[in-house]
């Protein structure tokens, strides 16, 4: 276990010194995040009915997601590990004593926390000091901030896990870039990351529901603002964790295979 | 002017070298901004109007702004890429030519593939003009066309602004994308949905409204103002200020030295 916690530390003091663009990125998220409730505030006030979520409820998601931002861009990969792919780098870290699945798992869950770590702390605490109907609201009940806090972290793993695929993919298209870029921005839509999911369509709604996109960010911001609650919310951290178990499975056993045929590109 | 058109062609037969990768990072462009237009067609099937804008007017709104930023990136993207041609050393070989400054920095750098974009807003204007409920008359085609034109300069501007300040930073500041990327991904609404002070905010520090939700006023018949459908040239207006600046800035300008 020790090598993976000190890859994370690496990551993590590595991030940690690109500090201005913490603060850039959290001028950014803060604009837009305010933007839209913006948005969202003339909508609900026109139209009430059509609200489907309450406007804490809503307020609460908008700014988790603009907080935790940097850690659900399922686009924003590694491009250390991509090139090492392309130029045969890979070579090296395949020498390696620990098992390369777990070894870029920990590099991306390190380099993404560190860069949530600087954003989050600021983008929370002025959301929640925020008057009423722009603010972060607390989450209603106990369950529900246990239920945050244990759905969050399935999120993280389940993205982390979806991102190594792309890494995997790399093994057998050597360049990835426009793929990458097709399904980010799917991945975006998918998970909820442009308008919320209960806002979408109803049939649109049950099947992005099952998609594992939807158990990534969206998920844990509905247990927080209580539109999920209750069993409704042990389903959706139930369907979390099955998508964890195939995502990271199969994920672990591609890369097996992807690593017995490697051939070194240009030794 | 021939100059520009012999580097447009340069341009244009080099990125055709790669054809594959032109197609397919148009496609990617094209997808990557399909993001704003499904959200937009969701919003609008629960809620059907918005601020008492329907659908169709408010794709008016969304193909002119997309178009406009689109066309500002085929074009003006040299100065959006400014930091890396101070930083690499080849501002300072533009300085030794006796050729205009602003037209080098055009040439560096033509992106056809984002016209993929501008085909995308144009398909969604072509569905969008007939629906609006305006009734078209010469002077209103005349007014969104100078909504669209206002809006690249509108662009154009914001772009020359941040490459005045690369002098100084001598790399770009990213919170700046909040100007660019923001007013093309607000812009998809009229901006009168964000309230007054944003209103305000878009009016006279940017001048997003005037290029969009001003006009559009005009169109619709909602306001008898007819000199609203004169305010996209706001756009030309605001490249002066910028254009200053960068002036200023090259003024400034010292060599990195590499």
């Amino acid at each position: 276990m020790r090598p993976f916690f000190s890859m994370l530390k690496i990551r993590f003091i590595n991030s940690m010194q690109y500090r201005a663009a913490a603060w850039a990125g959290v001028m950014t998220q803060f604009f837009w995040g305010f933007m839209e409730l913006l948005l969202y505030l003339t909508l609900s006030r026109e139209n009430p009915a059509a609200f489907t979520m309450t406007l804490p409820q809503l307020t609460s998601y908008l700014w988790l997601r603009q907080a935790f931002f940097a850690m659900f861009l399922l686009w924003s990969v590694d491009n250390d590990i991509l090139d090492m792919i392309m130029n045969g780098d890979v070579a090296y870290e395949v020498i390696r004593p620990v098992s390369l699945y777990s070894l870029w798992f920990a590099r991306n869950l390190g380099s993404r926390t560190s860069k949530v770590a600087l954003r989050c702390v600021p983008i929370l605490l002025v959301s929640l000091l925020l008057p009423k109907p722009y603010g972060l609201s607390l989450p209603p009940d106990v369950y529900s901030a246990v239920g945050f806090f244990i759905s969050m972290i399935l999120g993280v793993v389940l993205l982390i896990g979806m991102c190594m695929w792309i890494y995997i993919m790399t093994f057998y298209f050597i360049t990835a870039r426009g793929i990458q870029n097709i399904v980010g921005t799917f991945a975006d839509f998918l998970s909820g990351s442009l308008i919320p999911i209960p806002f979408m369509p109803i049939g649109v709604q049950r099947v992005l529901n099952i998609l594992p996109f939807a158990s990534t960010q969206s998920t844990p911001y509905l247990i927080y603002s209580g539109y999920l609650s209750g069993t409704a919310a042990l389903q959706a951290i139930g369907l979390q964790l099955l998508w964890i178990v195939l995502i990271v499975g199969s994920g672990i056993l591609a890369m097996r295979k992807a690593l017995l045929r490697v051939t070194v590109q240009g030794g | 002017m021939k100059l520009y058109l012999r580097f447009m062609g340069i341009h244009f037969r080099s990125s055709m070298e790669y054809k594959a990768s032109f197609f397919m990072l148009g496609i990617a462009t094209m997808i990557a901004s399909l993001g704003g237009l499904l959200s937009l067609t969701f919003l609008f099937m629960r809620f059907h109007t918005i601020a008492g804008y329907t659908f169709s007017q408010v794709l008016l709104c969304f193909s002119t702004i997309v178009m406009s930023f689109a066309l500002s990136e085929v074009f003006f993207r040299g100065f959006d890429r400014f930091e890396q041609i101070i930083r690499g050393g080849t501002f300072d070989r533009m300085l030794l030519r006796p050729c205009s400054l602003i037209g080098q920095i055009l040439f560096e750098k033509i992106e056809f593939n984002r016209l993929s974009k501008v085909i995308e807003a144009a398909v969604v204007l072509a569905y969008a003009i007939p629906r609006s409920g305006v009734i078209w008359t010469a002077d209103k085609i005349l007014v969104l066309i100078l909504m669209i034109l206002g809006g690249v300069m509108m662009f154009a501007g914001m772009f020359l602004l941040f490459a005045g300040i690369c002098f100084y930073t001598l790399e770009g500041l990213e919170v700046l994308n909040i100007l660019t990327n923001g007013s093309e991904n607000f812009g998809h609404y009229p901006v009168s949905v964000y309230g007054k002070w944003m209103l305000r905010f878009y009016t006279f520090i940017v001048p997003l409204a005037c290029v969009q939700y001003y006009p559009l006023q005009y169109l619709l018949g909602r306001s008898d103002r007819s000199w609203y459908g004169l305010l996209p040239l706001a756009g030309f207006v605001f490249t002066i200020p910028c254009y200053c600046f960068w002036r200023i800035g090259l003024k400034h300008y010292k060599s990195n030295g590499s």
